[in-house]
């Protein structure tokens, strides 16, 4: 039914004749009219008793503007609905992205995201590498990707958000067991040789290359992060991972750069064309914290 | 076999290819190789994708297994006298990852530096038995009653407690909280499914609180980040809440949620290490001077 015969009905009760109503609704009488005998039409049923000087509703009449008023009020709160999502009052973003950014940069993305758009809820999806990341996006489970850019996301939009250092991360008591002391930066053939707790089934892991063949000296192979970092701060062995989770996640662990340095181009990626408000206000703020985005500070 | 279980874990030959260092020809041929041997399709082969077919699935398993003897035997004739070497294989549950198995592994790393670990996620607890059976790992960590674990021996590790965990500077009054007087901040969770989780929320939705969402992730490994970062408060394990002192305001919620979570193996098929690591589970939880989720004292200085 159209929702404007519903509204052009309930003028007519409430201005108590069709041409008060045609005055409000700013159209012409006969239209008016026209359109009431349509709908009563369309209905199978007269709404108006016309007998009288005034139009008098009849029971089907009365049933009808009951109905009518509840469907005027849904469609109001349908539209502050969707004013609330377009004014983010109200509303979620969903994100993918791997474990390689699980802490540095979302923890400080969601937490602009969210000093800025309070209300608005982020649902983070967890994927395999940045195949997946693609994956969810072209799929539509996910409306924006935090990922690594030096890899190629065809037909996709992608923003940078800052260059990530991944450091060694040690802890003392593994340190005092080797032979030479380590110094700042440590070669990359370092992870030949010392015993290490990492992820060997990770396929975004881009040290991946720089471990020896067989990966004989990986003591403990772990797909679990915190697990990881807790064996890396036991001495258990060392680990590979940006230096902010080096610095917050493993108290007492010392942070090496490589010689030469390891980064990676970290950023987002989404589907070109309109974005959701919200995820919008995500992209927005990855924007923001990229020229905010100050190099981690170097430990000594 | 090494090439079939690379291209499963890689999700196809491109990654199999690039993890092994090898060309991608040589994975493709030995694939077809061991599809001929066997006579089977091991792969379907969908656009460009791979899916393990039924007959690949049921290789999985005992490829796994293999690998695991041929490595052990390799590095038997290659180790000094008496070294216990091989690969332990465990399998977690996520949300039981830190705690007891953590001083688990740590303490049969120093004891066997040799040995090698994995330690891998556990995505369903309702199929214990076959990933032991089948050779997946020879160790899971699981909630208890087992759902199933007909002649799979379990070893109690402990309690998993679920504590609410607050940015450092929340005011909250001393003691647990209960759930129907949660503080009105909100809340970083993890989705539903998870074994735990599930019955929190719906406690606390129960208990009438009507706690405002920030953020839901998949990646439990930052709830703890995102609540000294400010996000909001969460539900962390008791070891993980502890992990971070004086970062946050940690507390017990009331009622407490408990849940025991225990070791589980086949004692009939256990693999020399296997072996040495179950005695040193035993020794481990029967000697009470070893203190669980222990902190180095250095570190406790640091704050």
């Amino acid at each position: 039914m159209d929702l404007h015969f519903v509204t052009y009905f309930v003028a007519v009760v409430d201005h108590g004749g069709i041409t008060k109503a045609a005055q409000a609704l700013y159209i012409s009488q006969p239209s008016l009219s026209q359109a009431i005998r349509t709908l009563e039409r369309r209905l199978g049923a007269t709404l108006f008793d016309r007998t009288g000087r005034r139009l008098v509703l009849t029971d089907a009449g009365r049933t009808f503007d009951l109905a009518a008023r509840r469907i005027l009020a849904d469609v109001e709160r349908a539209k502050a609905k969707v004013t609330a999502v377009r004014e983010l009052e109200f509303g979620r973003v969903d994100v993918v992205s791997y474990s390689a950014f699980s802490i540095d940069p979302m923890v400080e993305l969601v937490r602009r995201f969210r000093a800025n758009f309070p209300k608005i809820v982020v649902r983070v999806l967890d994927t395999y590498g940045p195949a997946g990341v693609d994956n969810a996006l072209r799929r539509g489970s996910a409306e924006v990707g935090v990922t690594d850019l030096s890899i190629g996301y065809e037909g996709l939009v992608t923003a940078p958000i800052a260059t990530q250092e991944l450091v060694l991360a040690t802890h003392a008591s593994l340190s005092g067991r080797l032979a030479a002391p380590l110094t700042d930066p440590v070669p990359r053939a370092l992870l030949h040789s010392l015993p290490l707790v990492v992820d060997l089934g990770d396929q975004s892991n881009q040290f991946r290359g720089l471990l020896s063949e067989g990966a004989e000296n990986v003591v403990v192979d772990c797909v679990h992060p915190v697990t990881t970092w807790e064996l890396v701060r036991r001495g258990i062995g060392a680990t590979v991972v940006p230096r902010r989770v080096a610095q917050q996640q493993m108290t007492d662990v010392c942070a090496f750069s490589f010689d030469p340095p390891l980064t990676r181009d970290v950023g987002i990626v989404y589907r070109s064309g309109e974005q959701s408000p919200a995820a919008a206000a995500f992209i927005a703020t990855a924007a923001e914290m990229a020229t905010s985005a100050v190099p981690s500070e170097e430990e000594e | 076999m090494e090439y079939f279980l690379a291209v499963v874990e890689n999700k196809g030959i491109n990654g199999a290819a690039a993890a092994l260092g090898v060309a991608q020809p040589t994975v493709s041929q030995a694939l077809r190789g061991l599809e001929r041997e066997l006579g089977v399709r091991l792969f379907h082969r969908i656009g460009r994708g791979m899916v393990l077919s039924a007959a690949g699935r049921s290789l999985v398993g005992p490829s796994r297994q293999v690998l695991r003897d041929v490595a052990a035997a390799a590095e038997q004739l290659t180790a000094s006298d008496g070294a216990i070497v091989g690969r332990l294989d465990i399998m977690a549950f996520p949300a039981l990852t830190s705690g007891t198995i953590v001083d688990l592994i740590a303490e049969f790393c120093r004891r066997y530096p040799q040995a090698r670990v994995r330690f891998s996620e556990l995505e369903r607890e309702d199929n214990l038995e076959s990933l032991i059976r089948d050779g997946h790992c020879e160790f899971a960590v699981a909630h208890l009653p087992l759902e199933a674990g007909e002649g799979l021996e379990i070893v109690e590790l402990g309690e998993q407690e679920y504590r609410l965990v607050y940015p450092a500077g929340t005011e909250l009054p001393e003691g647990p909280v209960r759930l129907s007087e949660m503080p009105d901040i909100p809340m970083v969770f993890v989705p539903r499914g998870a074994a735990m989780g599930d019955a929190i929320e719906d406690s606390i939705r129960k208990a009438g609180t009507r706690t405002e969402l920030a953020v839901v992730t998949e990646q439990r490994e930052s709830r703890l980040p995102m609540v000294i970062a400010g996000l909001g408060g969460s539900l962390v394990e008791r070891s993980v809440a502890k992990s971070m002192p004086g970062q946050v305001v940690e507390r017990a919620c009331e009622p407490r949620f408990l849940r025991a979570y225990g070791l589980a193996f086949d004692p009939s098929t256990l693999s020399p290490v296997g072996q040495v690591f179950v005695n040193l589970v035993h020794e481990y939880l029967s000697d009470e001077s070893l203190p669980d989720e222990r902190l180095p004292d250095e570190r406790r200085s640091q704050h």
